[in-house]
C-alpha cells in the first residue's frame, strides 16, 4: 500500500512537472522564434515534391543564430551511432525580425534548391543541383565581385539578388532547402541569405538573422570564421544528442564495470588506493639498483605535457597561467586542466587512425579504403567514452559507412575479405595478437592458425565466411618452397567461433552480453570483458609507451613475440586500476602524467648513470604541424579536402573531409591518376611535411610505432617547405609581424619569440643572437603608411572541380596554384626588408633547431 | 631513401670515421650470371609513366584504321620501323627509326579496367593490394636493392605527383622517392628556396648550426638527437649548389634541348642528368594534361588532340635514346615505359576510347637488352593476346633483371619474406 502511495505521489509530481515544463517550453519556443532561427528537418521528400512543407512533425530540429549554414547536425540511432538521413530531405529554417525602413537587396547563395519566403510569400529561389559524372564541363568563369572585399560565389553555386523594401515592421523570414538531392552528399556549401542596404554602397552584405544575432559578413574571412564556429556549435549539439541516445545503455555498462571491479581485485587486493606516487614507489621497488632521474624543470614539463595531452606547444598566454599559478600542486592542476581541454581528443587522433588503419580515400574508394570513421573516434575520445565501450562500438560497426560512424570501419574497398582485415586490426590493436600471417597461412612464429583469423572474421560478418582466393601461398616454379603450413583452402567455409580462449575465456557470466546478442556483440564482449585482462594491459602498455617512450612490453602490438618486459608488476597494477575504474582513459593518463617518472628528465637509452626515466621523443607529424600553425598564428587555409567541391557527386565516389583545422584531419590527395588538375597544392605542402615525419597518406594496414628512421629529407622538408613559405614568413596575417611591430626593445622581441617557439625564456645565447641580428635594423624597422598585403582570398582564385578537371584550362589553373603555393604567403610591407629578413631567418632557425623538434 | 637518404650509406659514412666500413658490403649492379639466373648490366632506369592508360592501338600496336565512330580500329595510319615488318602509328616517326634500339612488348596485361587508381597501383607494385602489407613500387624496390650511385643524390626521384602507388610500402622511407612537379623548382625538401639569396642562406645555416651545437651539448648520448642533427647538416649540404646544378637544364645546348621536344621531353632530359649523377631510378610522368585535357585517358574529346601527346612522347623517347647513345650511356641506362592499361579498338560515343587491360603495349630501350625484338602478338584489333603474354610481374622481373637484380630474391616485410616479384620471370629472349 505504501508502495502504491509512493508511486502515486511520484506520478502526480512528474505529471505536474511535465505540465509546468510544457508551458515553459512553449514560452521558450515563442521566445526562440523571436530570438533564434528554428531549423527543422523533414526526411524522405517524395520524388515529386510540390514545394510545400510536409504536414507532420519534423524529424529533427535545432536552433541556430543566423540564416546561414556550413554544416548540419548528425542523426543518431538508439546506440549513439551516426546514421544517414533518408534522402532527399527538407531543411526548413525560419525566424522573425525587423529591419529599419529602407531599400535593401536580399542575396541568396545556394548550390542546391532553396526557396526564400517572407511572411509565407516566395521572394526568390535557386534551382536543384545538377549532378555530374564526366569531367568535361566548361570551367565557369570566375566572377570577382566589384567590391573586392566580398566573397566570390563558389563555382556552380547560384546567387539570386532581389530588391526588398522594409516597412520597419517585424516579418517572418523562411528558407526552405532540399538537401542530398539526386544522390549527392548532404552538404550545404555556402548556403546563406544575405541582406545589404542599397545605399550607402560600402556596407557589406550580412547574413540575416533575428535581432542582435552575430554579424557574419559576405567576406572570405568572415565566412571562414563562421564556418568554424558552426562546426563547433554543431559538434556540441551532436555531443548532446549522442549522449542522450546512448544513455539507454549506461545501466548495462555499469554492470559490466561492476564486474570488472570485482574481477580485477582478485590478485591485487591492496591496490584500492592506487596513485601516481604509489606507481613511482613500485617502479623503484622493482629495480632498486637504479634511481629515478631528477624532475624536469617547470618549463620542460609544461611543454612536454602540452604536447602529449593537447598535441601542441603552449601559447605564451597558457605559459603565463601555469608559471604564475600559486598552487604548490600546479603541475597537477595543469594536468587536470589539459585533460579536460577539447583539444585532447584531437591529440589522440593520429594514434588511433594509424592503429585502426583508418584510410578514407577522397576519390572513388580503391586501395583498401575505409569510411571516414575518424569522426566516430574523435567523438568517442571527446566524450571520454570508457575504452571497453569505445571498442564495443567499433566492433558493432553501426551507422553511416561514408558519413563518419563506426560503420566506416567495416569497409575495405578492393579487398576480398574485409572482415578478415578487420579481425587482424582488432586483434593487433586490443590483444597485441598478430594475425597477419594467418591471412594466407598458419602463422609460423605465432600461436595462430588461419582458422583463428577467419573464425573472427565470421564473427564480424555474423555468418560463415569463405576463405578468399588471395588467402593462399602460390609458389612459383623453381622458387623456394616456403616454410609454412597452410591449413585452409580457398573456398573453405568457416563458421563464427571464438578460438582465442587462452586470451579470453568464452565462459562468461550471463550479464556480460547484452540481450539478444549478435556475433559482433559476442566478439566485442570477448575482446573487452573483465575476464580478458590482456585487453586492459595492452591499453595500459600503449598509453605508457606513448607518454614515456619506454613500453613495458615490446613489441607493443605483438606480445607473442615478447622480447622484453619491463616492470611487469607496474603494468599489472595500472591495468588493475584501469579495470577498477571503468576503463577510463583519462584516469589512466592522469596517473601516468602525475608520476615522478613521467615528469623527470629524459634519460638516454644507454644511460650509464643507472637512472630510470622517460626516453627522448621527437614530435609526431601531427604535433609538429599543429604547433607550427599555432606559433605562427595562422590557419591551414588549404583547399577543402575534396575533389568534388561543387558537391555534385555521391559519397560512394567522392567524400569531403572538410576544411581542416588539425593535422589529423589531413588526407592524401589520392592522385593515383597523376593529374595536375586533381592536385591539392596547399594541402600537399602540409602533408609533404607530415609524411616526412612518419604520417601515412594511406593507412592500408594497422601500425603502432611509426618509422622513426632519420633521413636528410626530414630536416630538408622542414627547412624548405611549409616553414619557409608560411610559418616563418612575416606576412601580414602572421603573429611574428604583430610581435615585430609592437615590441619596444630587442630583448622583448627576443623573449616573446623564443617563448612562442620553445616555451622558455630567451637564453643569453638567444639574446646575443638577437642583438647581433637586429642592432642595425631594429630602430628603423617600421615603414610608415605601408598598407597590409593580404593573400588573394581563396574565393577570388580560379577553382576546378571533378566536373571540369579534364579541360586543359583546369591543368593550367592548378599549375599556377602550385606555383603560388611554392611562393608562399606575401611578406609584409610594414617592416623594412632588412629587418624582416633577419627576423624571418631567426624564427626559421629556432624552428629548425633540435630544441623545437624534440620533446624536452 | 637513397644512398644519401639511405640507412646503410648514412651509417657507413659514420662508420668510415670509425674505420669499420669494410664490415659492410654493398650490392653491385651488373653482377654476372649465376645459378642460371638472368642478370643485365643496366646501372639505372628511367621509367616513363603514361598516366591515364595509353591506347596501344593508336601508338605501338597499330591495326587497320577505324572511323572514330562505329568502325573499330586505329585512329591513325601506320608507318614502317627499323625492325622489318613491324609498324608503329604515324605520329611516332622518330621512335620508328630507332625501334631497333628498343624492345616492343605488345602483350602486357592484367585484369583491372574499371579504376585508374587500382590499375596504377598494380602496374607500379606488380601486385594486388593487401591489407596486411603495403607493397613497394618498382622504383622503391630498385632503390632498396641498389641504393644511389653517389653520395650526392637520392636513389629514386619522381617527376610527377606523389602517391602511394609510387611509394616504398613496407621497405620504409629510406626506399622512398623525392619528388618534383616543376623541373625548375627542384625536388621538395632538397632544393634551396629560390627566393632565398645566398647571404640569407649563410645566415640561416650559421644560426642553426649554433643552435644545433647548443642542443647537442645539452643531450649527451642521445642518438635520436645527434642522428637528426647529422641528417640536418647533410640536408643543408645537399640543398647546396652541387645538387641544384642537376636541375639547370639551361646549361645544355639549345639543339639538344630541342631534340627532346616539349615539357615531357625536358623532364626526360632532366632524368638523364639525374641518372648521370647517380640516381638509380627516375620515374617521369607524362601528365601534362593541358595538351588535351585528359592526358592518356582519352575518353570522348580527349581523343581529339591525342596525336599531339603521341608526338610529344615520340620526341622525348627518341631524344632520350639518341642522347644516351651519343654519350655512351644507353647500355647502362634502361628506359622502360609504363601505363595503367590500354584502350579498346572501339570508340565511345564521343569519339574517344574506354579502358582495356587484356592486352596493351610498352617499350623498353637500352639497358644492355637484346633490342630490336617484338614480344607478343595480339589479334586483328589488338583486343586479345595471340602469343607470348607478359604479366606485370614478368615485366617487373625483366626490369629488375636488366638492372642486375635477381627476380628470385626475397624482400622482408618485418619478419615476413616477400618474393621480389609476384612470381614473375624475366623475358628470356631479351637477355640471351
Amino acid at each position: 500500500m505504501s508502495c502504491f502511495m509512493k508511486l502515486g505521489v511520484r506520478s502526480w509530481l512528474l505529471c505536474t512537472l511535465f505540465i509546468l515544463n510544457f508551458q515553459k517550453w512553449n514560452d521558450l519556443k515563442a521566445q526562440a522564434v523571436r530570438q533564434q532561427v528554428i531549423v527543422e528537418i523533414f526526411e524522405g521528400l517524395p520524388a515529386k515534391w510540390d514545394e510545400t512543407t510536409p504536414k507532420r512533425a519534423a524529424d529533427d530540429s535545432w536552433k541556430t543564430s543566423v540564416l546561414g549554414f556550413a554544416k548540419i547536425p548528425a542523426k543518431y540511432n538508439s546506440r549513439g551511432a551516426a546514421i544517414d538521413r533518408v534522402a532527399p530531405f527538407l531543411m526548413l529554417s525560419k525566424f522573425e525580425s525587423f529591419y529599419p525602413e529602407g531599400d535593401y537587396n536580399f542575396i541568396l547563395r545556394s548550390r542546391i534548391k532553396s526557396i526564400l519566403r517572407i511572411d509565407g510569400k516566395i521572394i526568390t529561389s535557386t534551382n536543384s543541383i545538377t549532378s555530374n559524372a564526366a569531367g568535361h564541363e566548361e570551367i565557369p568563369p570566375l566572377v570577382v565581385p566589384a567590391d573586392r572585399r566580398w566573397k566570390a560565389l563558389e563555382t556552380n553555386s547560384q546567387e539570386r539578388v532581389i530588391g526588398w523594401k522594409s516597412d520597419g515592421k517585424p516579418h517572418q523570414f523562411e528558407l526552405t532547402t532540399v538537401m542530398a538531392d539526386k544522390g549527392t552528399r548532404p552538404e550545404t556549401g555556402e548556403l546563406a541569405v544575405y541582406l545589404v542596404p542599397k545605399s550607402p554602397r560600402h556596407v557589406l552584405p550580412e547574413i540575416v538573422g533575428p535581432e542582435n544575432s552575430p554579424k557574419v559578413f559576405m567576406t572570405d574571412v568572415s565566412w571562414n570564421q563562421f564556418r568554424f564556429e558552426q562546426l563547433d556549435l554543431i559538434s556540441a549539439l551532436n555531443s548532446g544528442k549522442r549522449r542522450s541516445a546512448y544513455i539507454s545503455e549506461d545501466s548495462y555498462w555499469e554492470k559490466r564495470h561492476a564486474l570488472a571491479r570485482k574481477m580485477a581485485g582478485e590478485n591485487l587486493k591492496d591496490l584500492s588506493e592506487f596513485s601516481s606516487s604509489r606507481l613511482d614507489r613500485m617502479l623503484q621497488e622493482s629495480d632498486p639498483s637504479r634511481r629515478p632521474a631528477s624532475l624536469a624543470d617547470d618549463a620542460s614539463f609544461m611543454r612536454r605535457v602540452y604536447l602529449d595531452v593537447v598535441g601542441q606547444v603552449p601559447s605564451p598566454e597558457e605559459q603565463l597561467v601555469f608559471l604564475n599559478e600559486a598552487d604548490p600542486n600546479r603541475r597537477r592542476v595543469l594536468i587536470d586542466r589539459l585533460l579536460d581541454d577539447p583539444r585532447r581528443a584531437d591529440a589522440w587522433m593520429g594514434y588511433w587512425q594509424d592503429l585502426l588503419a583508418e584510410n578514407p580515400g577522397i576519390l572513388k574508394p580503391t586501395l583498401n579504403n575505409t569510411g571516414p570513421f575518424r569522426y566516430f573516434l574523435r567523438d568517442a575520445l571527446g566524450d571520454n567514452l570508457a575504452m571497453d565501450r569505445l571498442v564495443t562500438q567499433l566492433v558493432q560497426m553501426e551507422g553511416t559507412v561514408l558519413g563518419g560512424a563506426a560503420a566506416g570501419f567495416s569497409m575495405a574497398s578492393q579487398n576480398d575479405s574485409p572482415m578478415a582485415a578487420k579481425a587482424h586490426i582488432l586483434a593487433k590493436a586490443f590483444l597485441a595478437s598478430e594475425l597477419k600471417c594467418a591471412r594466407c597461412h598458419d602463422a609460423p612464429k605465432h600461436p595462430y592458425d588461419q582458422s583463428d583469423l577467419f573464425e573472427l572474421a565470421a564473427m564480424l560478418a555474423g555468418k560463415e565466411v569463405s576463405v578468399p582466393k588471395s588467402s593462399s601461398v602460390v609458389v612459383a616454379p623453381g622458387a623456394r618452397v616456403p616454410a609454412i603450413s597452410i591449413s585452409l583452402e580457398p573456398g573453405d567455409k568457416i563458421q563464427p567461433r571464438w578460438s582465442l580462449s587462452e586470451i579470453s575465456s568464452a565462459d562468461q557470466p550471463a550479464n556480460v552480453l547484452p540481450a539478444n546478442p549478435t556475433t559482433r556483440d559476442r566478439l566485442a564482449a570477448l575482446l573487452t570483458w573483465a575476464g580478458n585482462q590482456r585487453f586492459a594491459k595492452v591499453i595500459v602498455n600503449r598509453v605508457w609507451a606513448l607518454r614515456t617512450g619506454r613500453p613495458f612490453v615490446e613489441p607493443i602490438d605483438d606480445w607473442d613475440l615478447k622480447t622484453q618486459t619491463r616492470f611487469p608488476e607496474v603494468m599489472e597494477a595500472l591495468a588493475t586500476d584501469f579495470m577498477r575504474n571503468g576503463y577510463d582513459l583519462k584516469r589512466l593518463d592522469r596517473l601516468i602524467l602525475n608520476s615522478h617518472y613521467y615528469q623527470s628528465k629524459v634519460v638516454p637509452d644507454d644511460s650509464s648513470d643507472s637512472l630510470i626515466g622517460p626516453a627522448r621523443r621527437r614530435l609526431s607529424a601531427e604535433q609538429l604541424v599543429d604547433s607550427l600553425f599555432a606559433i605562427a598564428g595562422k590557419t591551414f587555409d588549404c583547399e577543402e579536402l575534396c575533389l568534388d567541391p561543387e558537391g555534385r557527386r555521391p559519397a560512394s565516389e567522392f567524400i569531403s573531409l572538410g576544411h581542416p583545422r588539425h593535422a589529423w584531419e589531413m588526407t592524401s590527395a589520392s592522385n593515383e591518376r597523376d593529374r595536375p588538375a586533381l592536385g591539392l597544392p596547399a594541402a600537399t605542402q602540409i602533408t609533404d611535411l607530415m609524411q616526412a615525419f612518419g604520417w601515412r597518406s594511406s593507412r592500408q594496414d594497422p601500425l603502432t610505432m611509426r618509422e622513426v628512421f632519420v633521413t636528410p629529407l626530414q630536416p630538408g622538408i622542414l627547412a624548405t617547405g611549409l616553414v619557409h613559405t608560411r610559418i616563418a614568413r612575416l606576412s601580414d596575417d602572421s603573429k611574428w609581424t604583430q610581435i615585430a611591430i609592437e615590441a619596444e626593445t630587442i630583448p622583448e622581441l627576443a623573449d616573446q619569440t623564443v617563448r612562442r617557439i620553445l616555451s622558455r625564456p630567451a637564453s643569453a645565447a638567444d639574446l646575443s643572437d638577437a642583438k647581433e641580428l637586429f642592432q642595425e635594423n631594429f630602430e628603423n624597422r617600421h615603414v610608415p603608411n605601408a598598407k597590409r598585403i593580404d593573400k588573394t582570398p581563396r574565393s577570388h582564385r580560379p577553382r576546378v572541380s571533378w566536373s571540369n578537371h579534364l579541360k586543359p584550362l583546369a591543368t593550367e589553373i592548378q599549375i599556377a596554384e602550385e606555383a603560388e603555393v611554392r611562393a608562399g604567403d606575401p611578406p609584409t610591407a610594414r617592416l623594412t626588408s632588412a629587418f624582416r629578413e633577419a627576423y624571418e631567418d631567426w624564427v626559421w632557425a629556432l624552428i629548425n633547431s633540435p630544441d623545437f623538434l624534440f620533446i624536452p | 631513401m637513397s644512398d644519401f637518404l639511405n640507412e646503410n650509406q648514412f651509417h657507413r659514412r659514420r662508420l668510415f670515421k670509425a674505420g669499420l666500413a669494410g664490415a659492410l658490403s654493398t650490392v653491385a649492379a651488373g653482377a654476372g650470371p649465376q645459378n642460371g639466373l638472368i642478370y643485365g648490366k643496366a646501372k639505372s632506369c628511367i621509367f616513363l609513366w603514361l598516366g591515364g592508360g595509353a591506347a596501344q592501338i593508336d601508338t605501338f600496336d597499330p591495326k587497320r584504321q577505324g572511323d572514330l565512330k562505329k568502325k573499330p580500329g586505329s585512329a591513325y595510319r601506320s608507318i614502317q620501323t627499323s625492325i622489318p615488318g613491324v609498324e608503329l602509328c604515324e605520329y611516332l616517326p622518330r621512335t620508328a627509326r630507332l625501334l631497333e634500339r628498343c624492345v616492343l612488348i605488345r602483350t602486357l596485361n592484367h585484369r583491372v579496367i574499371d579504376e585508374h587508381g587500382i590499375a596504377t597501383n598494380i602496374v607500379h607494385t606488380g601486385r594486388p593490394t593487401s591489407e596486411t602489407v603495403v607493397y613497394p613500387s618498382i622504383g622503391s624496390t630498385v632503390a632498396n636493392q641498389l641504393g644511389a650511385g653517389s653520395d650526392n643524390v637520392p636513389a629514386y626521384v619522381l617527376i610527377g605527383y606523389p602517391n602511394i602507388s609510387r611509394g616504398p610500402g613496407f621497405l620504409g622511407s629510406k626506399a622512398g622517392y623525392v619528388y618534383l612537379t616543376d623541373t625548375k623548382a627542384g625536388p621538395a625538401g632538397l632544393s634551396a628556396p629560390s627566393d632565398l639569396n645566398s647571404d640569407r642562406k649563410i645566415r640561416r645555416d650559421m644560426l642553426l648550426n649554433r643552435m644545433q651545437t647548443v642542443g647537442l651539448s645539452g643531450s649527451k648520448g642521445e642518438t635520436a638527437l645527434s642522428d637528426y642533427v647529422t641528417a640536418a647538416r647533410e640536408s643543408q649540404r645537399l640543398a647546396g649548389k652541387e645538387f641544384g646544378r642537376i636541375f639547370h637544364l639551361d646549361t645544355e645546348t639549345s639543339t639538344l634541348r630541342a631534340s627532346y621536344g616539349g615539357e615531357f621531353g625536358q623532364r626526360c632530359l632532366l632524368a638523364r642528368r639525374l641518372v648521370e649523377s647517380g640516381v638509380r631510378f627516375v620515374e617521369v610522368s607524362h601528365n601534362l594534361n593541358f595538351i588535351n585535357g585528359t592526358g592518356w585517358d582519352t575518353h570522348n574529346e580527349g581523343q581529339l588532340r591525342q596525336h599531339i601527346l603521341i608526338q610529344e612522347m615520340d620526341n622525348a623517347i627518341a631524344g632520350l635514346i639518341e642522347d644516351l647513345e651519343r654519350r655512351g650511356q644507353l647500355d647502362s641506362t634502361l628506359i622502360a615505359l609504363g601505363t595503367e592499361f590500354g584502350r579498346p579498338a572501339e570508340f565511345d560515343s564521343g569519339g574517344g576510347r574506354g579502358h582495356q587491360s587484356a592486352a596493351f603495349s610498352v617499350i623498353m630501350a637500352g639497358g644492355g637488352l637484346k633490342t630490336g625484338q617484338v614480344v607478343g602478338t595480339t589479334d586483328e584489333l589488338s583486343k586479345k593476346i595471340v602469343d607470348e603474354p607478359v604479366s606485370v610481374p614478368d615485366y617487373h622481373a625483366t626490369i629488375l633483371a636488366a638492372m642486375g637484380i635477381s627476380s628470385k630474391l626475397e624482400l622482408r616485410a618485418g619478419d615476413r619474406p616477400v618474393p621480389i616479384t609476384d612470381g614473375g620471370a624475366p623475358i628470356r629472349k631479351l637477355f640471351t
